[in-house]
């Protein structure tokens, strides 16, 4: 089960003056039950990809299929991808319009068609994957906190009950305690068996967290592998607006100094090394 | 380089309509002009609340805000404010209003009603140092969301203000990006611009002069970022993560490997740390 995307272009406004190509032959996999980072600098094409994986834009060339499902017009193909993957937009807390976070929440289901005897159970599971308690369920989901506010918005994608979660840039603007929380859901959801389509700048965050990254330069595919894959590949060459983690970096010249250290971006595991290294 | 007071909180409390509680509660603060100042603090601590006093976006529910010893509840106190304070936000979107780059960095140039040779020269450099000088002619919807992020930060710099505040105005721009404008934000500073920055990523704060955590709309600390780095539990409890490199940092210096003294670059410290 693997949402597999093969040579995909996507040429915004063609054949006018404003024509733009956006992605340029992108070819990657994401598998259910794994975390793929989308890193990239502004600008690289991550916003367009995510907007690909259900369907919301569709090919110019090359294709994107999800569980064996070419997403494209026709046949219902749209409505069984936009089931199967879910989309998080970057602040998706400024769509929140519902009175109740219950409500908002319900949207989503009640528009597919779920019966009202689910429904409410599929509310309150997804009310409860995201950790919020059911004293806030009749709350105005406005009046929440920045870092509830995300994960409101974020079950009300869950509770439709998707295989993949496309989430752009979803740590953006939380603060330490918020981003922690949202990572520490993505992770469970992963456990879970959800496929995680993770779009960030951050890098750290894509090395501590993702099974494979993809790293796309002008719309391209540049890199796509491990982590540990895309590190070495970081230190070897240059891509564009990707900086490679200041720890990782000193790492690397510790290394070239002679001190056995990791290339690591854990700070304890890092000073553990210098410390013993230094001793030695 | 910090000169006169610039700004001044006199006991401020802000309510909003509606609210139990105040966002922010008895702040006293003095912000010189050409000083480069951090505003700390978690998710819904206030400090966005109280950035939106220093240009008179909101005025206080109880106590006084003076921006150049004009008190922002007079109308010629609000806009002494305005003049002197331009504000970047953290989304872009709702603060572009022309449809092609040039012009909505033009706007804010052009309401000062400086002659057109001057505002062609702010806009091209504005556009330049944000790292948009390419895209002048293109459409606004054209950008994508980083890029809008960047004009939003030219369209503020091209009013040359006496004053800058910054709202996580960093946030959606890519590694890179955060590193460009952290150097425009020092050249400004050097050429005297006063600087407010809020935000949640500490590694933007290593070259204030200044800051201060706000903790529950109340400020909770206020000195140098060095000072704060070297805090405990504190910053765990206020909500705030230092940097990967100064935790390293404060390992070796607890293992005896270093001294306190924390550089001011993360480039820096790298250097400092392989000698």
């Amino acid at each position: 089960m693997s949402i597999d995307v093969k040579g995909l272009v996507h040429v915004y406004h063609p054949g006018t003056p404003l024509e733009t190509k956006a992605l340029d032959g992108v070819t990657f996999r994401a598998e259910k039950g794994s975390w793929l980072a989308v890193v990239g600098h502004t600008g690289s094409g991550k916003s367009t990809l995510a907007q690909h994986l259900n369907g919301l834009l569709l090919p110019t060339e090359g294709s994107v299929t999800v569980d064996g499902i070419e997403v494209r017009r026709g046949e219902g193909s749209l409505r069984k991808v936009r089931q199967k993957v879910g989309l998080v937009f970057q602040y998706p807390e400024q769509q929140l319009f519902e009175e109740t976070v219950f409500k908002e929440v319900s949207f989503g289901p009640r528009n597919w068609g779920v019966p009202t005897d689910t429904l409410n159970e599929r509310v309150e599971e997804a009310l409860g994957l995201v950790g919020i308690g059911s004293d806030l369920f009749e709350a105005s989901p406005l009046r929440l906190s920045g870092g509830e506010k995300r994960r409101v918005a974020i079950a009300s994608v869950l509770s439709s009950g998707p295989d993949y979660l496309v989430l752009d840039e979803p740590t953006a603007g939380l603060d330490s305690p918020g981003r922690r929380q949202l990572l520490d859901l993505l992770s469970n959801l992963k456990a879970l068996g959800r496929g995680i389509i993770h779009i960030t700048h951050d890098m750290e965050l894509a090395l501590g967290l993702a099974d494979v990254i993809l790293v796309l330069d002008e719309g391209r595919s540049a890199l796509w592998g491990r982590p540990d894959i895309i590190l070495g590949e970081l230190l070897e060459r240059d891509v564009r607006g990707l900086v490679i983690p200041d720890m990782v970096r000193f790492a690397g010249r510790l290394r070239e100094l002679g001190y056995d250290v990791p290339l690591t971006w854990e700070p304890s595991v890092l000073a553990e090394a210098i410390d013993r290294s230094h001793e030695r | 380089m910090t000169g006169n007071c610039l700004v001044r909180f006199s006991g401020v409390s802000y309510t909003y309509p509606g609210a139990a509680a105040p966002a922010i509660a008895d702040i006293d603060l003095e912000i010189a002009s050409g000083e480069w100042m951090a505003v700390l603090g978690c998710n819904g601590s206030g400090k966005s609340t109280l950035a939106k006093h220093l240009n008179a976006l909101l005025v206080p529910t109880q106590g006084d805000c003076f921006v150049n010893e004009l008190n922002t509840r007079s109308e010629d106190g609000k806009r002494s404010a305005r003049r002197a304070v331009s504000m970047v936000f953290q989304n872009p979107e709702n603060q572009i209003i022309a449809a092609v780059v040039e012009e909505d960095v033009a706007f804010g140039p052009e309401n000062l009603g400086l002659p057109p040779e001057e505002i062609r020269e702010r806009v091209r450099w504005a556009l330049d140092v944000s790292g948009l000088g390419e895209m002048a002619r293109k459409p606004v919807y054209a950008l994508s969301g980083g890029q809008k992020q960047r004009l939003a930060v030219a369209g503020a710099i091209a009013q040359k203000p006496p004053c800058l505040v910054m709202d996580e105005a960093t946030t959606m721009l890519d590694p890179r990006g955060r590193q460009d404008l952290m150097e425009v934000l020092s050249t400004l500073h050097s050429g005297g611009m006063t600087l407010v920055s809020i935000t949640h990523r500490l590694e933007e704060i290593l070259r204030c002069d200044r800051c201060i955590v706000l903790s529950k709309g109340r400020i909770s600390w206020s000195g140098t970022p060095r000072e704060l780095f070297l805090l405990g539990e504190e910053l765990d409890r206020w909500g705030l993560e230092i940097p990967g490199m100064v935790k390293v940092w404060r390992e070796l210096v607890k293992k005896g490997l270093l001294e306190a003294e924390i550089p001011p670059r993360m480039g820096e410290m790298v250097e400092a740390l392989c000698r």
